[in-house]
Parts: structure tokens; C-alpha cells; sequence
């Protein structure tokens, strides 16, 4: 009666099958902690273990808590308890070989973005000239995003629904500020919006400046994130069969209508989500933003102007600051976009 | 009242081209036609969502041909209904009340009534069933009173055994509105139940318009016969007229026919399966038609047993019960008189 039950929990923490793994996040986490210490890594691994342990309901998971100790002889033995875990919570070769190299890549990402993270002071908040930084980056970008999205409206409708001579070749020119070096985009628009470029010399005469200005930061952010929110409309476009357009007209609603009702509410998820990357994409332009306005500064260039004057040290705390805001912005966004999405 | 006069379109690869269709007030067309024969894009055309090449469509003496869709008065309704996925069932059938800045609530909950959809107002397209979905759809497009409306394959996406009774929902509903409609279909069902008169279309074209009945009893082309029912066609030369009868020679067999052609005339004649009647001797009927035949294969389908005649060098198909095949101890190689009546025999064509 109690060792049925008890072998079919332990078969599924081998084989995990339909069940919820644990054991990839856990690993995830062991080899993160591993690298903060002995002092980290073995409270970590203890509650690894034990959650391990209630989880599955495997005895042996417990084995595994003494291992994590040895860590206190050489940093680098924490080696053995993360071994040792997936060799008992994995039975398939091919599974542990891709469950080790996957959760290498995952911390030399999370690794490096915790670690800054521990410079983050609160007396950054005294900083105006960072603080003004970072509303200078919030607010540009949140304008170019809208101009993004009032451009990418029609554009991303005629790619989805028209065929035409050369749209692969145009397809290819809006990924285009995606692929080239960012310094490279910011030559471009310096040549065209500068105080003596084509279109910024006339610009600048009825007042819009875009050398050393706002406006060239918004056309520099404009310029690498537009792409993100065009392919994500024309996506979305695709996916919204023509004849829900033809059907409303035929009702009576004409072709900015229709548009409006029928074809917006169902690839707003798409809108958003398409804006919240782009969004991400222009808070965090540098090459391009510098080289067109290195003032007004943005919260990048602001943070290379610290790193640059004043060392590693002097930019750690800012840079925390402006991961943790972005992260959580980002966060929130795209949390927003998938409840949309899936509607 | 709708006329479509010299009618040419393309869309793609697909060429329709309708030379003359004309139905009155209130009147229910019921077109068939195989896969592809452009029958979609007919009724995409009158509702104006193709550009017309050349030819009119004239709806109650008002030229829409180049009319944009929502300003001729025509609604559609697409075979999988393409309900608007973001709206409630409340706010799609209203929705062309609403872009009129009409009120619409008080009116979509009369129609919900009458077709018994009242309980589904609050719910969105996707929770509801097939025949659900096409009341909605059905309610939508007639809200604000067409001038003519188009059906396109309305019960391909319902259940079979649904079809029947939504095919009665459906007419009593239109027959009361006293709405012109066009109805697209693969069924015959469809015909015999809903409409009044009837196209039928290959390659883009009309091939035959007519009465229901009429079209059925005569296809007056190979094509529509066939594709109406699995006829005998045979060709044949008309020879001379006896007792008011027409001989015609099929390789050296002669049928008679009630039909009418010139003496030398190449025509081809359709003989209905169900209509040739089996025996072991020379019936002694009125059947004009008597002819030595050798069954050369026989095939269950369902209910229905087909035998393949062979008579002298011509090939006919006849349809049995199996009851009457066992009753009859019909076999492959068996002699056997096939008869039926001159009048059972169409002269579908004059090649």
C-alpha cells in the first residue's frame, strides 16, 4: 500500500514526463549560487534540496546536502552536489549533456546582471544629472515608440495584404537598422539631420533642431526600433483573415472604419507587443543617440560618460539603477502585452 | 430585382464570365457546380469586393457594378460566417446598425427572437456552435434590410444531421423577410429544399439557369446532366421520326425519344439509371425502347446496387435496389432485356 505510490513518485522525478520538472530551474539556480561563494551556495543548495526532496518525495535528495559543504574546502567543489543532482534526478545521457550546457548559458546571462546588482545604493536617487538622464531616455523613447506605431500602422497593413514588385527587397530595407552597427546608423542620420543636412538645415531654420536636441534622439531611436513594431503589425495583419474586412464592408462600414473596428482590436496584441520591444530597444540605444545628441544626455550615454571620466566604480551604482528600472518596466510591459495577446 | 449582363472577372488564375442571370423580387437562386467553378467569386463580385472587367450588375434598376461594397445594399454571408471575434454576439449582429449611428439594441434583440439566439447576445463568437454561429451571422447580414442577399455554402461547416432543420430555420426566416437571395452550394438538398430557381456553373460560367424542376428534369447539356445525377449519356444520330417518335442511332442501336431533332442531326441523349427497368423476357409494355442487353459487372453502393449493361457496343448504367438483384438472381454475364420509355429519354444536346 505505501510503496506503490512511493515508486511512482520516484519514477517521475527521473523521467519528469507530463509532470512539472524541477530539476532545470534548480540547476539553474545551484550553478548561479555556485559562483557567489561557499556562504551562498550552500544555503542556496540546501533549500534546493529540501524543496527537492518534499517535491518528489525522494529520500536520496537529502544524500545531496552534505555534498554541498564540500564547497567550503574550494569554491569549485560545488561542482560535486550539482553533479550529483542531475545524475540522481536524470536517468537520459542526452537530457543531462543538454541540461548542463542549457543552464551554463542562462547564468553567464544571470550571473553578470546579479552581480551588478549588488552595487546598487540608494543614494543614486541624489543624482540629478542621472535622474534627468533616465526621464530624458523615458520620454524620448516613449515618443518614438507612438511615432513608430502611426507609421507602422499602414505600412505593416500594405506588407500583410499587398503584393507587389519588390517587397521582399523593401522587407529587407526596414530589418535594415537592425542589422547595420549602430555607429553606422548614427553617421547616416547625422548626414541627413544634421545642423547642414538635407533635411535638417531646413528643419532648423522653422525651429527644429535635431543636432545636440531632442528631436535627434528621437529620430535615432526611431530609426533602430521602428522595425520591431512594423514586423510585428504586418504579422498580425497576416494572421486576420481579409474577408472579416470584405464581410464588415459589405455591412456598411467603409475602409478607415473597418479598420478601426475590425482589424486594430485584433492585433492590438501585436501592437503592444511589437511597441513594448521597441520601447526596450530605444531605452537602451547608445551608439546611434550619441552620435547625434551626445546632450541632452540619455541614461546610456550618461553612464558611459561616468564610466569613461570617473571609472568602474563611480558608474556601478547608476548602471544598477537603470537595470532595475528598465528590467521592471520591461517586466510590466510584456506582461501587459501577452494578457493582450491572448484574448 | 437583379440582372448581371455580360458579367467578365478575374481574380488570380480564376476567370468567371456570365453572359445573363436574372432573378425577380424575392426570388431564391440556388447555383451549384463543381469545386472551382467559380461560384465564390461570383457572389464575391456582386457584393463588390472584385474589380468587374467589363459587364453590369444591375440591382432593383440601380447600376452597382462599380458601386464600393458598402453602398450597394448587398450583404454577405460566408460559408465559416466570419463572425468578429472581438465583439459579443450582441454587438456583431448590431454592428451595421451601429455604423449608421442607428439605434440598434431593440432591433437585434426582435431578431435574436425569431431566431432563437436570444440567450447567446452576451457571448463572444468563438463559445458558440455551428449552427449558432450561422443564425448569428444570418441575423447580422439581414438587420438592415439588403436588397439581396448571398449565402455561401451556408451549411457545408454544420453538422449533417443539423442541416435539415436549419436548412427550415433558415428559409421560413428569409421567406418572411421576402429578401432576394443568391445561395452558392455543393448540395442538392439545398436546391430542392430552400430555392425556387437554380444556376448551374462550370469554368466560370453559367451553364444553365432556369426553374428548379425544370433544370433538374431537363439538364439540356452533357455537363449539367451528368454533374446532376449519374445519367447515361450517349451520342447519337438522329435518323426519322415514327409515330411521332424520334429514332435515333447510337452505333447501330436504335432508342427512341419524345424530343425533337432534325433528321442527320448529331445529338447527345441522357437516360436516367433509375429509369431502365430489367427483365429476362420481352416485357410486354408500353416501353418503347426494348433492348438485348449482357450485365457486365454489378456494384453495391450503400442501398443502391449499379449494373453496367452492355448492348452491342454501347455501355449503360441502371440502378437496382439489391433486393430486386437477389429477387431477380441477377449475375455478371446474365442476358437480359433492358426497357424504358421514350419519354425517360432527353435529348440533352444537339452537337
Amino acid at each position: 500500500m505505501w510503496t506503490v505510490p512511493h515508486i511512482r513518485r520516484s519514477r517521475k522525478c527521473a523521467w519528469g514526463g507530463e509532470t512539472i520538472e524541477y530539476l532545470f530551474p534548480s540547476l539553474v539556480l545551484l550553478l548561479t549560487s555556485a559562483f557567489f561563494g561557499a556562504y551562498v551556495f550552500i544555503p542556496v543548495s540546501i533549500g534546493v534540496f529540501l524543496f527537492l526532496f518534499f517535491a518528489y518525495g525522494n529520500r536520496r535528495c537529502l544524500m545531496l546536502i552534505p555534498l554541498s559543504f564540500l564547497s567550503l574546502i574550494h569554491p569549485f567543489l560545488s561542482i560535486v552536489a550539482i553533479i550529483g543532482t542531475l545524475l540522481l534526478l536524470e536517468r537520459d545521457n542526452f537530457h543531462r549533456v543538454f541540461y548542463i550546457v542549457g543552464s551554463v548559458f542562462l547564468v553567464f546571462i544571470i550571473f553578470p546582471v546579479l552581480s551588478l546588482l549588488l552595487y546598487f545604493s540608494p543614494s543614486v536617487i541624489h543624482d540629478t544629472s542621472l535622474l534627468n538622464a533616465i526621464s530624458v531616455s523615458i520620454v524620448a523613447a516613449s515618443i518614438s515608440t507612438i511615432i513608430a506605431i502611426l507609421f507602422a500602422l499602414p505600412l505593416g497593413y500594405i506588407l500583410a495584404r499587398k503584393n507587389f514588385i519588390g517587397k521582399r527587397f523593401f522587407e529587407g530595407i526596414i530589418d535594415l537598422p537592425i542589422v547595420i552597427p549602430h555607429t553606422v546608423a548614427g553617421i547616416v542620420l547625422l548626414l541627413v539631420f544634421g545642423s547642414s543636412g538635407i533635411w535638417g538645415a531646413p528643419l532648423e531654420e522653422i525651429g527644429i533642431r535635431f543636432y545636440y536636441a531632442m528631436p535627434g534622439i528621437i529620430v535615432a531611436m526611431l530609426f533602430v526600433s521602428a522595425p520591431f513594431v512594423i514586423n510585428q503589425i504586418k504579422e498580425g495583419v497576416k494572421k486576420v483573415d481579409e474577408r472579416y474586412e470584405l464581410t464588415a464592408m459589405s455591412l456598411g462600414a467603409g475602409r478607415f472604419r473597418v479598420f478601426m473596428d475590425i482589424v486594430i482590436p485584433q492585433i492590438r496584441g501585436n501592437i503592444m507587443s511589437g511597441a513594448v520591444n521597441a520601447w526596450a530597444r530605444a531605452i537602451s540605444e547608445f551608439g546611434a543617440v550619441m552620435m547625434i545628441a551626445f546632450y541632452p544626455m540619455v541614461a546610456p550615454t550618461y553612464i558611459y560618460y561616468l564610466y569613461t571620466n570617473f571609472g568602474l566604480k563611480e558608474a556601478l551604482p547608476a548602471t544598477a539603477l537603470l537595470l532595475i528600472l528598465t528590467l521592471s518596466i520591461f517586466s510590466i510591459l510584456r506582461y501587459i502585452a501577452g494578457r493582450l495577446e491572448n484574448d | 430585382m437583379i440582372e448581371i449582363r455580360d458579367l467578365e472577372v478575374s481574380v488570380g488564375d480564376f476567370r468567371i464570365q456570365v453572359d445573363k442571370l436574372r432573378i425577380e423580387r424575392g426570388d431564391y437562386l440556388i447555383i451549384v457546380g463543381p469545386t472551382g467553378a467559380g461560384k465564390t467569386i461570383l457572389l464575391e463580385t456582386i457584393a463588390g469586393f472584385h474589380r468587374v472587367k467589363r459587364g453590369k450588375i444591375i440591382l432593383n434598376g440601380r447600376d452597382i457594378t462599380y458601386l464600393s461594397p458598402q453602398e450597394r445594399g448587398v450583404s454577405m454571408v460566408y460559408q465559416d460566417y466570419m463572425l468578429f471575434p472581438h465583439m459579443t454576439v450582441e454587438e456583431n449582429i448590431g454592428y451595421p446598425l451601429k455604423i449608421r449611428k442607428m439605434e440598434w439594441r431593440r432591433r437585434v434583440k426582435e431578431l435574436a427572437e425569431d431566431l432563437g439566439i436570444k440567450h447567446l447576445l452576451r457571448r463572444y463568437p468563438k463559445t458558440l456552435s455551428g449552427g449558432e454561429k450561422q443564425r448569428v451571422a444570418l441575423a447580422r447580414a439581414v438587420i438592415i434590410e439588403p436588397e439581396l442577399l448571398l449565402l455561401d455554402e451556408p451549411f457545408s461547416a454544420l453538422d449533417p444531421n443539423m442541416r435539415d432543420s436549419a436548412r427550415k430555420i433558415v428559409k421560413n426566416f428569409i421567406e418572411n423577410l421576402g429578401i432576394s437571395t443568391i445561395h452558392v452550394t455543393h448540395d442538392f438538398s439545398d436546391a430542392w429544399i430552400m430555392g425556387n430557381k437554380m444556376g448551374v456553373m462550370r469554368n466560370g460560367k453559367v451553364v444553365r439557369f432556369g426553374l428548379i424542376d425544370e433544370v433538374f428534369s431537363s439538364p439540356q447539356d452533357d455537363f449539367v446532366a451528368r454533374f446532376l445525377g449519374a445519367t447515361n449519356i450517349l451520342r447519337g444520330i438522329a435518323t426519322s421520326r415514327k409515330d411521332g417518335l424520334l429514332e435515333v442511332d447510337v452505333k447501330n442501336v436504335k432508342i427512341y425519344t419524345t424530343d425533337d431533332a432534325d433528321a442527320g442531326e448529331e445529338v447527345l441523349l441522357s437516360i436516367r439509371p433509375e429509369n431502365i427497368v430489367l427483365s429476362y423476357t420481352t416485357p410486354e409494355t408500353s416501353q418503347r425502347n426494348v433492348l438485348p442487353a449482357e450485365i457486365d459487372d454489378i456494384h453495391m453502393e450503400g442501398h443502391i446496387a449499379w449494373l453496367i449493361l452492355k448492348i452491342d457496343g454501347i455501355e449503360m448504367k441502371a440502378m437496382l435496389t439489391p433486393n430486386a438483384v437477389e429477387s431477380m438472381n441477377l449475375e455478371k454475364g446474365k442476358k437480359v432485356y433492358a426497357s424504358f420509355k421514350a419519354a425517360a429519354t432527353k435529348i440533352v444536346r444537339r452537337v
